[in-house]
């Protein structure tokens, strides 16, 4: 296979897109694993001068970050991208250049977070919360937190995409017959963390941009008493607390996915373990507060998170117990994949525990923002969610490499692994009277014992994570070649060669009614070869690399934000071109599963799943105004700022061009191209006079002191129409894209998908100025 | 609802503040019950991984096998009694913890109420006859002693370490925290939320004094 760089940079298919998430996350672990060793010798005596204060602050923070949002979903998607369109019969994702763009926003928006470390004052040290108001500029004045912040907006535009893509895929390109629930379970995992992760981002963006907007605008969302640190806590939370279960979903599922395989016997429950899981996800949604049980938040409120953050133990416990039960009058294989299984079972329960411990209010009044809750964390998210991919990792890995590795190694790698992770977070369970983040913690009291043991358990643990990689590395040196089938699974993956070839299967795979999985000839039993350059596109790379100098450009200097804004410009044109010549070609399968989505086509999913995600953002920035509103004595009355006459001319404008966007639909429905343009044109015409108007406004607020940094009211003004000018812009240069294929005729009454999805969005950002306007404008 | 459970420890254990007993207490509860749950599931986990060790290359008659989705096994019961389980043991700690955060929350009346400032980095104390201090907090012994914490910058928190109580110090927000200190000493106060540079050094003295002593440093 072609190993060039053009193919790496250039490629959209699935596994290399895989591959490089898995060298990409691996590399942020090494990243990640190095600052935590620094924290830990830092930490290994009392009164140590290793690192001073503001180094070890960078460290805490960038470690979390990057271990958070860099290592451990990403890791979960390098198989999520290699092996869930095996498991489910598909020949890719269903958009592969957005999925390649997804990839590259993700590396970029690391490396963006991480030029912080070169600037004067260094990276972000804000802890990985990047808690208000020490977030704001005022508290932090270095650039490397709004550094931090543009990387963490590439890293959302990064999970958003990627979000999209494996909904549609999921649920559109199965194999016909492969229904739900005959889903292998990795599949089933990836799915939820998806839905999940489309509920939960928008909430972090939300805050996010509140926060560059604070930091480079000058806006008071949490400097102000009324928003602040409560209303980062909410944003943040809302995001945080799923995102634990996103983190740790891919790996639950995975030691489901395992645990058959090597027990040699089928999943017990796998119904209700999925039903468990399902309920799990959709109730880390009401759980956020426990993050906030002693900030003072209303107590009725409170209790009721108490109730669900309790309850949400009892999904979570089925889950174990039908892994558990899963091993009962099994035959077990101790390889390496299920020797890391069993381990991250045993210490994902351990953490399970401790985390009940933490939803009382009465015992967070004293174990709150101490080790004991490290120790927690760590339990779950390095034994259980880590732990659950590493053996992922050994279990796909020949799949992927087409190698064996030394299973002697790997049980030494195990052995090792688990104790040191023990020796290093199980002491911190006793360290109840130190603070989280603090560099140095003074020779009176018994805390010296455990940090000591701890210390000593990261270098064990360090050590074992060398001897994983040596695994690695050996096994592509000269491992054994791999068997299609090495451990006696039953997914489709393992019925294609190891590695898999580029179009993934000769023929459509079909699942019978009896669960046999066939494979029968898609067109008459003529292979379909597909090569590299049909599936190289430039467009994804560019676009991220345009987008990240232009944030970095925003944040150093216009120079590299102008180069950044062309690149990005002239990455879009190409993107277009390529569209509109129809170089880079999707196709559907014929045939397939696709309930309960089985009357609309892939890019319309995509477009109602992206609008339902911009619902979620539009309702956190909506709902931090109202959160400032009601925490606010005093606000302006109707007509005391707004001229009412620009805002209602703006608001027919915007209506109007819903309509005759409408029209232009209408129109190449029946065929018409001239009502087509003329329908495009002026919706076109009245989205730029919108605009215009909303200067001619601005720069009338401007002139009577009505700045974004003001007041309360200005700041949300200015933010929430900010944003909603933006979505206009955006849909202003796919107007304009559309325009252009429209008088190259590039539309006929067969096909007009991208006109339609125009519409869809069009109509959607005119419903959200139609919330905007009485919220912001009238009450 | 008050739980003096805390009368049983005395004669054990020094009793600091009626909130450290009953924390105690509450921390055993659940510590009891997690290890008892966590010992007898990873126990089971264990002992299944033992005694269901392959022997030989025998498989059982449902075993995975290549392009045959898998048997469903296993029934609802399951999950239904590990539901009732579960809750069962939720509902006797959330009572536990319900009788706790009565006591934390609810301050006895006619106490001292002492006014804490966070800020980068230290604790300003103001008393309610205008008197204040900086670092260095003095309580009299055996009195109620209310703390109503806030923050003049970043987001702090008031831990008082030996007491076992913590407030969020959150600028424009009270938090109320008490305590009723029962023995004469030097005790920590620190920082638990970090707020900068300066967080790991953002500490405090509670010096609690017996009553005549504090009446006297008081009045100056």
């Amino acid at each position: 296979m072609d190993s060039s760089l053009t193919r790496w940079l250039f490629t959209t298919n699935h596994k290399d897109i895989g591959i490089l998430y898995l060298v990409t996350s691996l590399y942020f672990l090494i990243l990640g694993g190095a600052l935590a060793i620094l924290m830990r010798i830092q930490l290994m005596l009392p009164n140590n001068q290793f690192l001073s204060a503001g180094p070890f602050n960078q460290a805490v923070t960038v470690h979390g970050l990057i271990m958070v949002l860099w290592f451990l979903s990403p890791l979960a998607f390098a198989f999520a991208n290699y092996i869930v369109p095996l498991q489910i019969g598909a020949r890719d994702l269903a958009f592969p250049r957005l999925n390649a763009m997804s990839y590259w926003f993700y590396l970029f928006g690391g490396l963006l977070a991480a030029v912080g470390f070169f600037t004067p004052g260094g990276a972000i040290d804000t802890g990985w919360t990047v808690y208000a108001p020490l977030n704001t500029l005022n508290y932090s004045r270095q650039l490397g937190v709004t550094l931090g912040g543009a990387g963490l907006l590439m890293l959302i535009a990064s999970v958003t995409m990627g979000t999209v893509n494996f909904l549609v895929t999921i649920f559109r390109l199965r194999a016909k017959g492969m229904s739900l629930f005959k889903m292998p379970m990795y599949s089933w995992g990836i799915l939820l963390t998806v839905f999940m992760m489309l509920l939960a981002f928008p909430s972090i963006l939300a805050g996010v941009i509140m926060l560059v907007a604070d930091r480079l605008l000058g806006t008071l969302y949490f400097l102000s008493n009324e928003g602040g640190a409560i209303l980062w806590d909410h944003l943040f939370w809302f995001f945080g607390h799923p995102e634990v279960y996103i983190l740790l979903m891919p790996g639950l599922m995975a030691i489901a996915e395992i645990f058959p395989v090597f027990a040699r016997r089928p999943l017990y429950g796998k119904r209700i373990l999925i039903f468990a899981a399902i309920i799990g996800s959709a109730m880390s949604f009401i759980v956020w507060a426990h993050h906030m049980f002693v900030t003072g938040i209303d107590p009725g409120f409170r209790k009721f998170m108490t109730i669900t953050t309790e309850a949400i133990s009892i999904p979570f416990g089925i889950i174990t117990l039908c892994l558990i039960l899963t091993l009962f009058r099994a035959s077990i294989r101790f390889k390496t994949p299920m020797l890391f299984a069993l381990g991250s079972l045993a210490l994902f329960i351990v953490g399970g525990i401790t985390g009940v411990f933490n939803s009382s209010v009465a015992l967070d009044y004293n174990l709150r923002g101490t080790y004991w809750i490290v120790a927690h964390f760590h339990y779950t998210l390095v034994g259980g969610a880590t732990g659950g991919l590493i053996a992922a990792l050994y279990y796909w890995w020949p799949k992927m490499t087409g190698r064996m590795y030394s299973e002697r190694l790997g049980k030494l790698h195990f052995t090792i692994y688990m104790i040191g992770f023990n020796l290093l977070y199980f002491p911190m369970h006793l360290l109840v009277d130190m603070p989280r983040r603090v560099a140095v913690y003074s020779e009176e009291g018994s805390l010296w014992l455990n940090n000591y043991l701890s210390t000593i358990g990261s270098f064990i643990f360090a050590i074992s994570w060398i001897i994983f990689f040596l695994i690695l590395l050996k096994s592509l040196r000269n491992g054994k070649r791999a068997e299609s089938n090495p451990w006696g699974s039953w997914s489709l993956e393992w019925m294609v060669p190891s590695p898999p070839p580029y179009h993934n299967f000769d023929v459509n795979p079909e699942v019978e009614s009896d669960g046999t999985i066939k494979v029968i000839n898609a067109n008459g039993g003529s292979v379909e070869s597909e090569t590299h350059n049909v599936h190289l596109s430039k467009g994804p790379l560019m676009v991220a690399l345009g987008t990240f100098l232009a944030l970095l450009g925003v944040s150093l200097s216009i120079f590299i934000l102008l180069i950044g804004s062309i690149i990005f410009a002239i990455a879009l044109f190409g993107w277009a071109k390529e569209n509109i010549l129809g170089r880079f070609v999707i196709r559907e399968p014929e045939v397939g599963e696709r309930w309960p989505f089985s009357s609309i086509c892939n890019m319309k999913l995509g477009v109602w799943f992206f609008l339902f995600g911009e619902v979620v953002f539009f309702s956190s920035i909506l709902g931090g105004y109202l959160f400032i509103r009601a925490n606010s004595t005093s606000w302006p009355i109707l007509g005391e700022v707004f001229d009412l006459k620009l805002a209602s001319i703006n608001t027919f404008l915007l209506i109007t061009s819903s309509l005759t966007a409408m029209m232009a639909l209408n129109f190449i429905r029946k065929g018409e191209q001239r009502g087509l343009k003329l329908g495009l044109l002026l919706t076109f015409a009245l989205g730029l006079l919108f605009l215009i108007n909303k200067g001619i406004e601005w720069e009338e607020l401007f002139k009577h002191g009505f700045t974004p940094s003001s007041s309360l009211p200005a700041t949300i003004f200015y933010t929430t129409t900010g944003i909603h000018g933006a979505h206009v812009l955006a849909g202003l240069i796919v107007l304009l894209y559309l325009l252009v294929r429209a008088y190259k005729g590039g539309f006929s009454r067969e096909n007009y998908d991208s006109v339609e999805y125009f519409d869809m969005y069009w109509n959607f950002v005119d419903v959200v100025w139609l919330f905007i306007f009485p919220l912001l404008y009238l009450i | 609802m008050k739980v003096r459970i805390y009368f049983k420890f005395k004669g054990r254990i020094i009793v600091l503040s009626p909130i450290t007993a009953q924390w105690d207490w509450l921390f055993i509860l659940y510590a009891t019950i997690g290890s008892i749950v966590g010992a007898i599931v990873i126990g089971f986990l264990i002992y299944s991984s033992i005694k269901y060790k392959a022997k030989g290359e025998r498989e059982p008659k449902d075993a995975p096998s290549l392009g045959k989705i898998p048997a469903e096994r296993g029934t609802m019961k399951v999950a239904f009694v590990l539901t009732l389980i579960v809750a069962g043991i939720l509902f006797t700690i959330t009572l536990g913890t319900m009788q706790t955060v009565d006591l934390i929350e609810k301050p006895p009346k006619g106490s001292l109420t002492i006014e804490v400032h966070a800020y980068q980095w230290g604790w300003k104390f103001i008393y309610p006859n205008g008197k204040q201090v900086v670092g260095e907090l003095r309580v009299p012994k055996n009195e109620v002693i209310t703390f109503k914490v806030t923050s003049d910058d970043v987001f702090h928190n008031f831990g008082l370490i030996e007491f076992k109580v913590k407030g969020d110090a959150i600028k424009g927000k009270i938090n109320t925290i008490w305590i009723k200190p029962s023995q004469a000493g030097v005790y920590t106060i620190q920082c638990f939320e970090l707020c900068g540079i300066g967080h790991s050094w953002m500490k405090g003295k509670m010096i609690v004094m017996e009553p005549e002593d504090f009446d006297r440093w008081y009045a100056e």
